[in-house]
């Protein structure tokens, strides 16, 4: 049971390897490696809930090597949730993309990337020491910015340079932050870290929480760090901003920074407060910016931003029910913005334009792309009884719990801005009259509409059934930040 | 205590190629200077601690394989934009 956790790394670094040679077969063959690799893993992701009882580790060792160079990975509450996010957006990605890449050219390419940046994903989730968890970052974030760039469009060759340079000015920025905790600390193990800070070293365990708040900071795209974000996730192809604002600045930035923060450094009052002003600002600013956007992608771009600092705020609160609705928050972020981007990349296929202002009526000509689109323009907005209501109804109460009502306010505010933007969204593409040269638009391929509407109905379904999946999917990662920095203890005394 | 003086060095001269050039290859090599510098940094840690710096060469490859993509997407740039001046990338509004 332990060694299957090593597939979430394996498998689609193996599949990677055999895109490209298998393409020389049959040009469909990369993509159906890609699924099943995909849905296998989703299949996997589930069916280990079943398997891995509350509360507790799964853990690998990699070829027996142990600390303080040894990389292991570990799955616990946390890292299974994400997992699980990450699985569910790689596998209805893949369906997305067998149609939408039909125009481009060198899709075993593109599929080696995308495999590459899952098993770099996975890496990252999993990975029990802090130098494995670097390597994974940057073999995810080498295929991002190729991934970006993937159209050649003047556009996403632009988006994919200042990516770039910004990332690796977030990657200098984390290793150096990991060199300085290697020599206070002596090891690179997660766990050991946890436990060995020495006692009088809190002036440079500080400088080191800067460092990695903001090199992580950078990858989750908080305010100020998200310059990056509005470009790449709007010129990529719709099926990598759906995976990039999906899963990708979660993994990378909001997993690792909690992670940190929670069970290894431990979150200090000054952090918190920091963390809370970041998330409010990124809300506040995020939300606003997207009210000014006319094109499609840069507008749930900018959403991103927004709905990151709703999470930011709530994993801030330290308190039980932040937490919950920060973890659910961000589990229900990958259902409906992944679905989102595949509706902004069905309207641009159909059309040829992602302009609000040169679209509309679209609801007669693609009126299941418009359902869905209205499912996750419900859902992110926080109406009842979509996933999206509860998760941001318990952040705003846990505030309220922790006496921090003026947060709660402007949570209630960027709640009221998200609406103003998805109503303004779906009435300026799908309702209203339809401009002429649209007569002829069709419905997108089926493939796009049975992953786009999968997602829909399950913001509905997470939403009705939401004791059911908090109990069972996100309460097992709340117990495993509450633990603190008794998780390096739980794996010390699993190892 | 002079690595890690030549790495606080090494990452100054980075920042600064960094933030003030407007040419991307100047940058490229700004970020390569800032590599080096952690790099630098880890190799006299590990070797202050006694342990092998194994990390710090792995380090030094991802910046290469970093540094591999930011130049062909600098090239690639060029062929479509004429220009290697960031200033001059204009096509999103950033």
């Amino acid at each position: 049971m332990n060694n299957l956790i090593a597939l979430y790394v394996l498998l689609p670094l193996g599949a990677a390897l055999l895109a490209l040679p298998l393409q020389r077969l049959n040009r469909n063959a990369p993509a159906l490696l890609c699924g099943l690799a995909t849905l296998y893993l989703f299949v996997q992701t589930i069916v280990l809930y079943f398997f891995r009882p509350y509360n507790f580790l799964l853990l690998c060792r990699w070829g027996g090597v142990t600390s303080p160079f040894g990389f292991n990975l570990v799955l616990d509450g946390f890292s299974h949730l994400m997992l699980l996010a990450i699985a569910l957006v790689a596998f209805t990605v893949t369906v997305y993309s067998f149609p939408y890449l039909q125009k481009y050219a060198g899709r075993g390419k593109y599929y080696t990337l995308y495999l590459l940046l899952l098993a770099g994903m996975g890496g990252v989730v999993l990975a029990g020491d802090l130098f494995g968890l670097f390597l994974y970052m940057e073999v995810a974030a080498l295929s991002t910015y190729a991934l970006v760039a993937f159209g050649t469009g003047a556009e996403g060759l632009e988006a994919a340079l200042r990516y770039l340079i910004i990332g690796s000015v977030a990657s200098l920025l984390i290793l150096i932050g990991l060199g300085l905790t290697y020599g206070l600390t002596g090891t690179l193990n997660l766990a050991e870290i946890a436990r060995s800070f020495p006692p009088n070293a809190a002036y440079a365990k500080a400088f080191i929480s800067v460092l990695f708040l903001a090199g992580f900071g950078m990858k989750a795209a908080l305010m100020p760090f998200h310059a990056w974000l509005p470009d790449a996730h709007s010129a990529a192809p719709a099926p990598v901003s759906a995976t990039l604002s999906g899963v990708l600045v979660k993994a990378l930035g909001v997993y690792v920074l909690v992670r940190l923060f929670y069970n290894v450094l431990g979150l200090t009052p000054h952090l918190s407060f920091a963390l809370t002003l970041l998330g409010v600002v990124s809300l506040l600013a995020g939300d606003l910016l997207a009210l000014t956007q006319t094109d499609f992608k840069r507008l749930l771009a900018y959403s991103t931003i927004g709905q990151i600092g709703f999470m930011i705020v709530g994993f801030s609160l330290a308190t039980p029910l932040g937490v919950m609705g920060a973890l659910f928050h961000l589990f229900n972020h990958a259902v409906f913005k992944p679905l989102l981007f595949m509706n902004a990349g069905a309207v641009e296929t159909a059309t040829g334009t992602r302009r609000l202002d040169q679209l509309g009526g679209l609801g007669r000509k693609m009126p299941l792309t418009a359902l869905s689109n209205l499912f996750g323009s419900l859902a992110i907005s926080g109406l009842p009884p979509f996933n999206g209501f509860w998760s941001k109804i318990f952040i705003i109460v846990a505030c309220v719990q922790a006496g921090r009502c003026w947060t709660a306010f402007a949570l209630v505010v960027g709640a009221i801005i998200t609406l103003a933007n998805f109503a303004r969204l779906q009435k300026l593409a799908f309702n209203g009259p339809l401009p002429e040269r649209l007569a002829a638009v069709k419905e997108a391929a089926w493939p796009m509409t049975a992953a786009a509407g999968f997602l829909a109905l399950l913001c509905l379904l997470i939403g009705l059934g939401f004791p059911l999946f908090v109990n069972f999917v996100v309460n097992p990662a709340v117990v495993a930040l509450a633990n603190g920095r008794g998780y390096g203890q739980m794996i010390i005394g699993a190892l | 205590m002079i690595g890690y003086l030549a790495a606080v060095f090494l990452l100054l001269i980075g920042l600064w190629a960094v933030t003030v050039k407007h040419n991307l290859l100047k940058v490229a090599i700004g970020l390569m200077l800032m590599q080096y510098a952690a790099n630098l940094l880890l190799v006299a840690l590990a070797g202050r601690l006694g342990g092998r710096e194994w990390f710090s060469q792995l380090a030094a490859l991802l910046g290469l394989s970093t540094t591999i993509v930011l130049v062909a997407l600098i090239r690639r740039n060029h062929d479509r934009s004429g220009t290697i001046d960031i200033s001059k990338l204009t096509k999103l509004k950033g």
